[in-house]
């Protein structure tokens, strides 16, 4: 039986379904991703900082592009800002312009 | 711009006085060490705000819950910056904005549209969201929407597009994007395989979308402009975040 849509329980649980769907694509792919390391680092390029560190950034070295990281990390810091901020306005703008359907 | 750069912690190889973290600063500078309870419940704080800042991040890009997530993503930087101060040895900030980044941008993409593929579509959230999203922006949602066998957009294009990026796409994004805020080596691995694989379906999807002109931006009330507005900008991530990704170093991150 389809429960017919535009009630509490039919609209209910298709988000539900749709939400336990998009869960599970996820979950597939983390660990699909998560035991895969698709290069393995070369041994002439391993760094001497490689001693056992609490944390993976305490044994960083510093870049070698510095510049071209901080240029992209401005431009991603606008990105992000633009991306929140459209989130949180143009949503409710649209939805108050033209209506729920 | 002394918070962008890479900054290791003292002790590693390498360093100097000027690549130095704050917070070792502070604990180098300090007139005596600060007990370890502090840094402790810093740490705790930070792993606290960490896990906020992705549940954050991802209620972000569900769209209908934006403003909610806005305020949660503001909120967990606010209690990173505090367990900073409180002397917490913190991720790189670089790292944490380029993840948050990614993360909202990944969740657009695939609880969005997800919504639009998945039964939600169905829904007075699914459609309303889709249907008016077709009326300011793409035509495509607004024309014959829920008419096909898989509902939601009738236009075969579109939906290829969506399937291979809420099917395949956009969860490995997510799941590379999870281990790159962890520092993981195949976290960054993966992150650059599935960004040259979201430039490539950006590809794919622009020219779909022209082919299409009249009922798609033709037909919506903003156009091309409301496009490039609403969607293409944070589509532009691939081309600003690929030289990041690339000049960051695998050996640095955690097996």
């Amino acid at each position: 039986m389809i429960v017919a849509a535009n009630t509490i329980l039919g609209d209910t649980w298709r988000l539900a379904v749709t939400l336990l769907a998009l869960l599970l694509l996820s979950l597939f792919w983390y660990v699909v991703v998560r035991n895969v390391t698709p290069f393995s680092a070369s041994a002439s390029e391993k760094s001497d900082s490689e001693k056992p560190a609490s944390k993976p950034w305490s044994r960083a070295m510093p870049s070698k592009f510095p510049r071209i990281q901080r240029v992209t990390v401005i431009c991603d810091v606008v990105l992000f800002i633009w991306i929140v901020v459209e989130g949180a306005i143009v949503i409710p703008i649209m939805l108050t312009k033209y209506g729920l359907h | 711009m002394s918070w962008l750069k890479w900054r290791p912690a003292t002790g590693a190889v390498g360093v100097t006085a000027a690549t130095v973290t704050p917070a070792a600063e502070r604990r180098a500078s300090a007139p005596a060490p600060e007990p370890s309870g502090a840094i402790e419940a810093a740490e705790r704080l930070f792993a606290r705000a960490d896990k906020l800042y992705i549940v954050g991040c991802l209620i972000c890009g569900t769209w209908v819950l934006g403003p909610i997530g806005a305020a949660v993503i503001i909120y967990a930087l606010i209690l990173m910056r505090r367990a900073q101060q409180a002397g917490a040895d913190i991720r790189p900030w670089a790292i944490t904005l380029v993840g948050g980044f990614i993360m909202v941008d990944t969740s657009v993409n695939m609880v969005a549209w997800g919504f639009d593929l998945f039964p939600a579509h169905d829904t007075v959230v699914g459609r309303s969201l889709w249907v008016d999203y077709g009326r300011m922006v793409d035509g495509a949602y607004m024309f014959f929407h829920n008419s096909g066998s898989f509902g939601g957009v009738l236009d075969p294009g579109e939906k290829s597009v969506q399937i291979a990026m809420v099917a395949m796409s956009m969860p490995i994004k997510l799941a590379a994007c999870f281990g790159f805020l962890k520092m993981k080596r195949w976290g960054l691995q993966w992150m650059i395989i599935s960004y040259w694989m979201y430039f490539l379906i950006w590809m794919i999807y622009l020219p779909n979308m022209m082919f299409d002109f009249p009922l798609r931006y033709g037909a919506s009330s903003t156009g091309v402009i409301g496009f490039w507005l609403l969607v293409n900008v944070p589509f532009l991530g691939p081309l600003v975040l690929l030289p990041y990704l690339h000049t960051l170093r695998a050996e640095d991150w955690e097996e």
